[in-house]
């Protein structure tokens, strides 16, 4: 089964997210950069790398670019190739330019804007070769 | 029978794809669904942004400069002057992503495979890859840039054949030499297991194109359109179809090309289409180098 991160500080979205992202496979959560850093590096140890994370940019502790260069360097201490690599989507409410190029160019594989609507969510993950493990959620 | 080989197996012919590469596709197709609808961003600026690095490289360098050249000469008065991803907004990101993957796939081909077929092969390429512009520039949901990336990259993937499998490919082209036909899907699953389309396939996700192009070139199941991928890819697959047209040789008599497209896509095509084909000199963008090969 795909495990699931999802990093976001706001209750509400964290949850939106969550329930949008069942349908793919086992979801956790973190509130903020240093939770999700923690999740990643536990994940890591019991060899039960995530498949997919989810990444609030704005976060308390950590933004979401520090996690994901974590998430990078772990990776390559461990030699994991680019096609094996954890798949990271950086969300967030800005379309600032600088971010992006930031985002895309240290290892996010796409940068969505919020709100994160299903159809756009579901179209972005389809694209990035996941599919819902069943057609409800 | 040949050996049976999976599509992925046929894309060691391309040696490791380097993250760089499909990063920075993948960033490019980001970038235009994000800010290609206008707003406060200007898409050109993040384009050349997220292209820097690989412009970088003298090689990548030097074919952004001949593709510009070639396909927009009025814009190449301002160079060397300012930075070379700079020229990506000539080029828009679409096209950016054809020169970049098409010309590094060609680039690590023309290293393994045997010249004399790759430069039958890279001939006819030239020319698909520039009808292929010609033909999506006129079908708005595909654009020149991907019909330039549905036109190669089954040349590419016929390379990989050939690269992989050099003995079974003088077979292949034996076989349909005589028939005049572009391609024969039936006889490449006998000789080497997997269809150049396949391989197309598989190539197209690992360079970052994504798996709704990617899948376009598969066996098609368009009855079930209803989605905004869905239809995007229904445009795919119809200039799919138009290029196989224009690769058959019996061209222009092809009728069934005014039954089956909308009269905009078709008027004036065979003048354009009869120049490319007339012109010896056409992407030859695919084969600039630079100082030296960065990869």
């Amino acid at each position: 089964m795909m495990r699931i991160l999802v990093a976001e500080d706001d209750a509400v979205s964290q949850k939106v997210l969550a329930k949008l992202l069942l349908p793919f496979g086992k979801v956790d959560c973190a509130s903020d950069g240093q939770e999700a850093i923690e999740a990643i590096r536990r994940a890591h140890q019991q060899k039960q790398r995530y498949d997919l994370v989810c990444l609030d940019l704005m976060m308390p502790h950590h933004s979401g670019l520090e996690v994901l260069q974590t998430l990078r360097e772990i990776e390559a201490g461990e030699g994991v190739e680019e096609s094996a690599e954890t798949c990271a989507l950086m969300i967030t409410s800005t379309d600032d330019k600088e971010m992006f190029i930031k985002a895309v160019t240290s290892g996010s594989q796409w940068y969505v804007t919020k709100p994160v609507e299903r159809v756009k969510l579901y179209e972005i993950l389809a694209d990035l070769g996941f599919e819902p493990n069943n057609s409800e959620g | 029978m040949g050996q049976i080989l999976a599509a992925s197996e046929f894309l060691q012919a391309f040696g490791p794809i380097p993250r760089v590469l499909s990063r920075t596709v993948r960033a490019i197709r980001n970038a235009e669904a994000l800010f290609s609808h206008g707003g406060a961003v200007d898409l050109h600026e993040v384009l050349a942004g997220v292209t820097e690095l690989v412009f970088r490289a003298p090689t990548n360098e030097a074919v952004l400069v001949a593709a510009v050249e070639e396909m927009h000469p009025m814009h190449l008065d301002d160079y060397p002057e300012m930075p070379a991803a700079q020229l990506t907004r000539f080029l828009g990101p679409a096209e950016t992503m054809a020169v970049l993957s098409l010309s590094f796939l060609t680039r690590r081909l023309s290293q393994v495979c045997d010249p004399e077929p790759w430069g039958i092969l890279t001939g006819r390429m030239r020319q698909q890859i520039a009808i292929g512009r010609i033909l999506g520039d006129r079908m708005p949901r595909v654009g020149g840039g991907r019909g330039m990336l549905l036109a190669g990259l089954p040349f590419v993937a016929v390379g990989s054949l050939l690269a992989t499998c050099p003995k079974e490919f003088s077979q292949y082209q034996a076989a349909f030499r005589s028939s005049k036909r572009l391609w024969d899907t039936a006889r490449e699953q006998e000789l080497f297991g997997v269809s150049h389309l396949e391989v197309a396939a598989a190539l197209a996700r690992e360079v970052g194109l994504g798996a709704t192009f990617s899948t376009t070139f598969l066996p098609r199941r368009s009855a079930e359109l209803g989605s905004e991928s869905e239809s995007e890819r229904f445009r795919l697959i119809q200039m799919c179809e138009l290029l196989q047209i224009f690769g058959d040789p019996r061209y222009p008599e092809c009728a069934c090309i005014a039954e089956r497209f909308e009269p905009a896509v078709i008027e004036g095509l065979a003048e354009n289409i009869e120049e490319v084909l007339k012109n010896p000199r056409v992407s030859e963008w695919l084969f600039a180098s630079g100082r030296d090969e960065v990869e």
